[in-house]
């Protein structure tokens, strides 16, 4: 891989990441005055004016832009209006709650769909691959928060084996990672075995099985690697699904996390919260979608970027 | 092989030891009350955060007392000052002697002043805290216990205005904290002191050893945010929390339905209403106003969506509100009237928007479904217009809003309730121009201290009020919470967590 290749990619991250702070700007300034949000009811224009004035929004979204544009780049991402402290901060502090929920879901989707996907396409048409497909057909048709709350029934409420809400304990991991990682997971799962199933069916599969390789290296070695390069794809691209899955889970399980953090952010305008979010998920984003392509010589030593 | 009696007699007296140690172990454990919370706090800072709103007024009073208190039935309590008397546009306020801060120190006038400086500070712009602003002109220490405040003009309410949370009083050593430490460890008088606060996930309280009326019930409160029903219930019924606020009504039949809980309603200081658009759109027009009041059977509602916790609006104010008349029966249920009204009117069924903040208010979607066909019963045209709350405020403020619901308060005087139509109010050439003898007789409630002329105009503008229909009351606002078996706690109509030693025992 040449490094003029990894500049141009990063060029390109960064151009996006421009995009995005852009949109975001204009976005929750055109969703409307955070003011009446801010004030009470019975506030005078005059409290109103002297409020926006501290602010800055009295001033030009030109004006505004740029003076955002320009703290950025000193990692000012200006402060909220919510918490009275520097956005940076607020976002920071809930960071790792939202890391820990979300690895741990990317993680337990791969452990759990790749073996599964894997020996429903090998054991094609049997029991077991219609009893996979058809749970990751519900589990993809069930949305997240009507899982998250029947969890909660079955194992607080019911069974009283696990925390119903917040980050207190390794047990309070348990539930929202669970409601977190089945989207993922039911999606992995068809997508391997599609995967595994085009690969078996390729010409150099049937010659290796002629040569007298184990059914066991054949599916390992040859059918599943080859067979990973659109997983690889797919798992950095769930991590999107997984962070707009966290404003859910977060929500409905307490979990102080981003997810919930923008979901309050969005109902009290708090602009500069809103958009250090957006702008840090983007971050992730990208460089996942880097880490992806890098990942790809290593899966496939034919892909050469240059 | 049989075990000697001695041996057996020493086991059952090593057991009798071991079972009696850990009773009185579990005696001497710290109680600890779990509260999940629907809403959370950006800040602790009483005076600077943002508001006023529910969960402020929730928690700020856990760590933080004000001059004056409010008991369940709107009366004025002492509690940081022991009485108070007015000399025209002077307040003279006279302190407890013996309270004492979290941080030991004891409360003096110049604590008192020092908090009325903050309050007032220009600056703190964006805080419940310019509610009162206008209201006092200055604070002054006449005495080592005593305050006078200074009001603009006579302000009979000035001791109501003080019972509001945002008027808390701190010590003044806050001024040595920096910003972050104001916002997570403030320096209160209340029950209980702040000993960690995290935001989004809780915050934890002690017991104030010290506090000036007796050591609270509780060793430990903790507040657990929820934002979610459904969790929040399940929290209850899991046994993860002790107590949660805000039970959505059609989760209180299967709350009551499990074991060891305890669902507590209370009606609050405020109610719902229909404001209609005197100024612009159909309901411009009187007789369009006087069907959609007609044509709205509130009783109906408060049975049926309310199972009964509700109580149907008879007055523009609430029972424990100055100027309440407690004789009047519920508003009319009048169809026919509506129809007549409408027959009457202009109204050629044109559409009537109803914005409503889809989710905002306890029961509101459900009510508003009823009394949209209750209106298209009578011929009125009235169409959903779900909006989010945000949005809706901003088409409100910029005077777009047609008709919409809407919850109002007097807050224990009716004056202010009506102040929210004050020549000069933003919103008033927008929805409604009272006339000219509302404005002389509000002008005149707000420095009057005769409580019988008060009264008496009070009722006048409540008549004018329901002679032009600016709004139409609906039901008055219940709190409903929920709470385990062996707490004693009651629900506050101010909807303050009251965990003070009185209102807060273990069994």
């Amino acid at each position: 891989m040449s490094i003029s290749f990894l500049l141009a990619r990063l060029l390109r991250a960064l151009l996006t990441l421009f995009g995005v702070v852009t949109l975001t700007f204009a976005l929750s300034r055109l969703s409307g005055d955070p003011l009446g949000l801010l004030l009470p009811d019975t506030a005078t224009l005059a409290d109103r004016e002297l409020l926006r004035a501290s602010l800055g929004l009295d001033r030009s979204w030109l004006v505004q832009y740029v003076t955002y544009l320009r703290d950025l780049l000193s990692l000012d991402l200006g402060r909220s209006l919510a918490y009275e402290r520097p956005a940076l901060a607020v976002i920071l502090e809930r960071v790792p709650a939202t890391l820990e929920l979300g690895l741990g879901a990317l993680v337990l989707s791969v452990l759990v769909s790749v073996p599964l996907g894997l020996v429903a396409a090998v054991k094609r048409n049997s029991l077991f691959d219609r009893a996979v497909m058809a749970f990751s057909l519900l589990v993809q048709s069930v949305p997240s928060f009507v899982v998250g709350i029947l969890f909660i029934l079955l194992f607080s409420v019911s069974l009283r084996l696990l925390p119903s809400f917040g980050r207190d304990s390794p047990a309070s991991l348990v539930l929202p990672v669970a409601t977190l990682t089945l989207y993922p997971l039911a999606f992995l799962v068809r997508l391997t075995r599609a995967a595994v199933l085009d690969v078996i069916n390729q010409p150099f599969i049937r010659t290796a099985r002629a040569k007298g390789v184990s059914p066991r290296t054949v599916v390992m070695k040859h059918a599943l690697r080859n067979a990973l390069i659109p997983v690889v794809t797919v798992v950095g691209l769930q991590l999107a699904s997984i962070i707009s899955g966290s404003a859910i889970v977060e929500t409905v399980f307490a979990w102080p996390g981003i997810g919930w953090l923008a979901v309050q952010s969005i109902r009290t305008r708090d602009y500069p919260v809103i958009q250090g979010v957006v702008l840090l998920s983007s971050l992730a984003f990208s460089l996942i979608t880097l880490v992806v392509d890098v990942l790809y010589t290593f899966i496939d030593p034919r892909i050469q970027y240059s | 092989m049989r075990t000697p009696p001695n041996r057996r007699k020493l086991r059952l007296v090593l057991l009798a030891g071991l079972v009696s140690a850990a009773l009185t172990l579990s005696s001497v454990q710290a109680r600890t009350l779990t509260v999940g919370l629907n809403a959370t706090l950006a800040s602790l800072d009483v005076h600077t955060a943002i508001g006023p709103n529910v969960v402020g007024t929730r928690v700020f009073g856990i760590f933080s007392d004000a001059l004056v208190g409010i008991g369940a039935d709107g009366s004025l309590q002492p509690m940081l000052a022991l009485n108070w008397t007015n000399h025209g546009t002077d307040w003279v306020f006279e302190l407890r002697q013996g309270v004492v801060f979290h941080d030991g120190s004891e409360m003096t006038s110049d604590d008192v002043v020092y908090s009325f400086e903050r309050i007032l500070d220009p600056a703190n712009a964006a805080v419940a805290a310019s509610q009162i602003r206008r209201k006092i002109s200055g604070v002054r220490a006449t005495g080592e216990y005593e305050v006078t405040f200074t009001t603009p003009a006579p302000d009979p309410l000035l001791p109501l205005r003080l019972t509001s949370y945002w008027t808390s009083v701190v010590s003044k050593n806050t001024a040595d904290l920096d910003e972050a430490a104001r916002q997570t460890r403030p320096i209160g008088a209340g029950p209980y002191k702040v000993v960690e606060f995290r935001t989004n996930d809780r915050i934890v309280f002690e017991a104030h050893d010290a506090y000036w009326g007796g050591r609270p019930a509780a060793d430990e409160v903790v507040i657990r945010f929820i934002p979610e029903d459904a969790t929040r219930v399940a929290a209850l019924q899991a046994g993860d929390v002790d107590l949660i606020t805000q039970v959505p009504v059609d989760q209180v039949a299967q709350l009551e339905g499990s074991r060891g809980v305890q669902v507590l309603s209370v009606p609050v200081q405020s109610y719902m209403t229909i404001q209609m658009n005197a100024v612009n759109g159909p309901t411009a027009d009187p007789l369009v106003r006087k069907a959609m009041h007609l044509a709205v059977d509130r009783e109906l509602i408060v049975d049926e969506l309310w199972n009964g916790r509700s109580r149907a609006m008879t007055d523009l104010l609430l029972p424990g509100d100055f100027g309440f008349d407690s004789s009047r029966p519920v508003y009319p249920y009048d169809p026919e009237g509506a129809r007549a009204a409408l027959a009457q009117s202009g109204y050629k069924g044109e559409p009537i928007r109803l914005e409503v903040t889809a989710g905002y208010y306890p029961n509101g979607d459900v009510i508003t479904i009823a009394l949209i066909q209750m209106w298209q019963d009578v011929g009125l045209n009235v169409v959903l217009d779900a909006t989010e709350g945000s949005a809706f405020l901003d088409r409100y403020l910029a005077g777009q809003t047609e008709t919409g619901m809407q919850g109002r308060g007097a807050n224990g005087d009716a004056q202010i309730m009506f102040e929210d139509w004050l020549p000069g109010s933003i919103w008033r050439p927008a929805y409604y121009v009272p006339p000219a003898e509302f404005d002389e007789l509000l002008a005149r409630t707000a420095v009057s201290l005769d409580a019988q002329e008060r009264y008496a105009d009070f009722r006048r503008m409540v008549e004018i009020f329901e002679a032009d229909l600016p709004f139409t009351p609906l039901y008055q606002n219940v709190d409903i919470s929920a709470v385990r078996s062996g707490i004693n706690w009651q629900p506050h109509p101010r909807q303050l967590l009251d965990f003070r030693p009185g209102n807060l025992s273990f069994d």
